[in-house]
């Protein structure tokens, strides 16, 4: 079980990889880097199973998880302010004008 | 177990193939959501239970966040923003701190009554619970401060094109120097 979920993990790894180096839009990126959190939990999990005493890879997997979603609603949050291009969107400024 | 383990890692496979390959974006954040759960579907059967929970609480948040989210150039909604999304996110950084905070206790097997004594949790281990908290926090005042984007200012219209006889140049020595 363990080398499956091991396996699993360097898919969704390369997978992440290939997503953001392929992607062009801001918040495609963010979700194809959202696979690289999920591939480092699988590992996190799969290599503690065996020793499974006091659960500290559970404890880190859980931490890396909180940090990829946090990490996904901020770029998320990013993404939504910038263009499809991933630059930032020009604000209105009414005194620019002129 | 061995088999429910190579099925979920299958699924998530696919759903992270479908994930990076799918042009939408919306439908590519439910496809994410999906491999998300079915790694925590992963873990459970590895006996991570609280690894599992998180993934699931991770796969609603996100999948309500990529739908609710006006993500310029992506497909359309399949349900349509509200409001009410604040409520879910704060409650679900809160479900996951929880989450991270009973996970990390080395005493909750021994003397449950103290587990969450933070006088009892490693340096180390206090260091990184904070900074996932203030990540989840960050998380939940980025989700909750969102604003509609506004329109950029329409480009100014260059001048009309003036005739012939207005555009012509004055004569060469009369005009200013």
């Amino acid at each position: 079980m363990t080398a499956v979920a091991l396996l699993a993990a360097a898919c969704l790894f390369a997978l992440g990889c290939f997503g953001v180096l392929v992607r062009r839009q801001p918040a495609g990126v963010v979700m194809a880097a959202q696979l690289l959190w999920l591939a480092v939990v699988l590992v996190l999990v799969a290599v503690n199973q065996p020793a499974g005493r006091l659960n500290r890879g559970e404890g880190f997997a859980l931490l890396i998880a909180v940090a990829g979603l946090a990490q996904v609603a901020v770029g998320l949050a990013l993404a939504q302010h910038a263009g499809p291009d991933g630059r930032e969107r020009e604000e209105a400024r009414p005194g620019r004008a002129g | 177990m061995a088999a429910l383990t190579f099925l979920f890692a299958l699924l998530a496979v696919a759903g992270a193939g479908a994930a990076v390959l799918y042009p939408g974006l919306r439908r590519s954040g439910l496809a994410l959501a999906a491999t998300n759960l079915f790694v925590g579907l992963v873990a459970l059967t590895l006996q991570a239970v609280p690894v599992f929970l998180a993934e699931v609480v991770a796969a609603l948040l996100l999948a309500g966040l990529v739908q609710a989210f006006p993500i310029r150039g992506a497909d359309r909604a399949l349900w349509p923003p509200g409001g009410a999304l604040a409520p879910p996110a704060v409650l679900s950084t809160l479900v996951l701190a929880g989450l991270a905070w009973v996970a990390l206790q080395p005493v909750w097997s021994a003397s449950p009554n103290r587990a969450l004594n933070p006088a009892v949790l490693p340096q180390g281990q206090l260091v990184a619970l904070g900074a996932a908290v203030l990540l989840a926090i960050a998380a939940a005042l980025a989700v909750l401060t969102r604003r509609e984007p506004r329109r950029a200012q329409p480009v100014e219209q260059p001048p009309p094109r003036r005739t012939a006889s207005s555009t012509a140049r004055p004569p060469r020595g009369r005009g200013r120097r």
